[in-house]
Parts: C-alpha cells; sequence; structure tokens
C-alpha cells in the first residue's frame, strides 16, 4: 500500500503501469471525480468503484500527480495548477 | 545504613519477581457502572448482523472466541484501504489460531449490500466466517459501534460521505473491550498483535 502496489484484486498497483503510462493525465480526474469504469492494469481488470474525494483542491491535486509521476516517473516535467485546471476541464464535461 | 540498602535491595527484588510472575492483565475498556461494591463492567450488547456469506453473524459466533472489530465501507476512498491491509497482516499471523476472528462492518449502508461484501471479500480473499464482513441497518450499526467506542457518523464533509476513526478493537469472550489501535499506523498495530498474544496467554 505505501509502496504503491495497491491491494490484491481490488486496488491495482500504481507503480510503472502500463495504464499510467497511456493515461499519464488520468490521475487528476480520478482523484477528483472517482473511477466507475473496468480498468485494466497490467493484463488484470479492476471494477470496483472509487469514489472521488472533492475535499482535495486542484493544489493538493497537483501535488499529488507530481508525487506520483516523480515516485514512478510517468513523465519528466512537472504539472502546473494551471495543467491540472486544463485536465479537469476536460473531464469534468463526461 | 546497611541495613536500610539491604531492605531496599529485598524490595526491588520482590517487586521485579512481581512484575515477572504476576503480570498485569490487560484492562476492561469502556464506562463501567458502579453501585456501591458492584462493578457492571461496559460490554457489547446483542447484536445481529448478516455477513458476505449471507449467514447471521451474533454475539455466539463469538463465544469462547477473542474478535477484532472495525467499521468500514467498500468504496471509501480514504483510510479503509490502509487499514485493511494492517488488518490482512493480523489476519496472517493468526490464520490458524481459530480462538481469533475478525468482524468488519460496513458503515455504508445506502451504496453496500451483501454482493458488494461478498465480491470485495473475494477480492481480498477474505474468509467468512473467521473473517465476516457484516451489513446492518443504518441505527443497528451506529449504536454497535458506540459500544465498541470507536466512532463513525454520516457526514456530508467526510470524502465518500462518512466520518470514521480506523480503530481496531480488541473484544474478549466475555464480550469486553480490552484493547484497540489505530489501523492505518503500523507500529501501533504491531504493539495491537502483542495484546492479542497476551491476552490469549492469559485468559484462554
Amino acid at each position: 500500500m505505501d509502496d504503491g502496489k495497491g491491494l490484491g484484486d481490488l486496488i491495482p498497483t500504481i507503480t510503472g503501469t502500463d495504464y499510467m503510462k497511456k493515461n499519464p493525465n488520468s490521475i487528476v480526474c480520478i482523484i477528483r471525480y472517482g473511477l466507475k469504469d473496468t480498468i485494466t492494469v497490467e493484463g488484470k481488470t479492476y471494477a470496483e468503484p472509487m469514489l472521488g474525494i472533492p475535499e482535495l483542491d486542484d493544489i493538493a491535486i497537483t501535488n499529488i500527480a507530481n508525487y506520483i509521476n516523480y515516485r514512478w516517473p510517468y513523465r519528466s516535467e512537472y504539472l502546473t495548477i494551471a495543467d491540472t485546471r486544463k485536465i479537469l476541464d476536460t473531464c469534468r464535461a463526461e | 545504613m546497611n541495613k536500610c540498602i539491604a531492605i531496599f535491595c529485598v524490595l526491588t527484588l520482590l517487586i521485579f519477581a512481581g512484575c515477572q510472575h504476576t503480570p498485569s492483565p490487560l484492562p476492561i475498556l469502556g464506562i463501567h457502572d458502579i453501585q456501591g461494591t458492584d462493578t457492571t463492567y461496559h460490554h457489547i450488547p446483542d447484536f445481529r448482523f448478516m455477513n458476505q456469506d449471507s449467514q447471521w453473524i451474533t454475539n455466539q459466533t463469538y463465544e469462547d472466541k477473542l474478535y477484532i472489530a472495525e467499521f468500514f465501507f467498500t468504496s471509501c476512498p480514504t483510510i479503509c484501504p490502509k487499514v485493511k491491509q494492517q488488518l490482512m497482516r493480523v489476519d496472517e499471523r493468526f490464520k490458524d489460531d481459530d480462538r481469533v476472528m475478525i468482524l468488519s462492518h460496513t458503515i455504508d449502508f445506502r451504496r453496500d449490500s451483501i454482493p458488494r461484501l461478498k465480491n470485495y471479500a473475494d477480492k481480498l480473499s477474505i474468509q467468512a466466517p473467521k473473517w465476516s464482513l457484516v451489513y446492518g441497518p443504518q441505527e443497528e450499526i451506529y449504536t454497535i459501534d458506540s459500544a465498541y467506542l470507536s466512532v463513525a457518523l454520516v457526514s456530508e464533509d467526510a470524502p465518500g460521505g462518512y466520518d470514521h476513526s480506523g480503530l481496531l478493537v480488541m473484544v474478549d469472550k466475555n464480550r469486553h473491550v480490552r484493547s484497540y489501535c489505530y489501523g492505518t499506523e503500523e507500529d501501533d498495530v504491531d504493539r495491537f498483535i502483542l495484546d492479542i498474544d497476551k491476552l490469549l496467554r492469559e485468559e484462554y
């Protein structure tokens, strides 16, 4: 859990996965709005819904996304708060 | 003077010997009702909840057992996964000891259901009745929660809509609360496991 490895077949790992590499911006939307879709991570499917955490503001989400991107390098440059807001605009419409 | 030192040494030895031979038992926690010389200890009242395998779980399920109670909900986005990870560690440690059982109450009476608890249990290889995930109506969950000296509240401000403590609560065969720990803190859970060992050693 603390090492980003998820929990059993319930919560997928976040460490260097194909899912995160393909969808580097998704974490921003998932933290704010949650996730209802079934996703496939490293060949395993996960269908458990995750609730969003609307209490986290844009700054907090930016910091968390940067931590994740830096810890298990998915991207080399830092997200700015403006980037986060742009990404959030795309998923709010969904 | 020498006499005083000798007496001091003897006393010190007695105290240490006392510590080794009669270790103090784990306290009985909660607010007790004291009437004259009679003390009625705080205890877990009668309950009946349904688990992930649609079996009724009651106080009788835990007769002569030591059980660990906690409160969670399956879609909890904050502390629950972390608490579950620690609880899985406790489960693993006592998997071959049938005196120890685990009781997880969902506090999400709106979204959770028996099939959802079943699915959640399967994904984490949680096996009933050793480890039951139970569902119950709102009033019953919140009544039993306060009996465990835990805190669960419907709160629109809390992530996911419910506020709860993440405590693991140890209950003995007499329905008394004997120990608890913060299920998010690995060190505290280590200490809690030692408490479980101690209670099993001294009272089972």
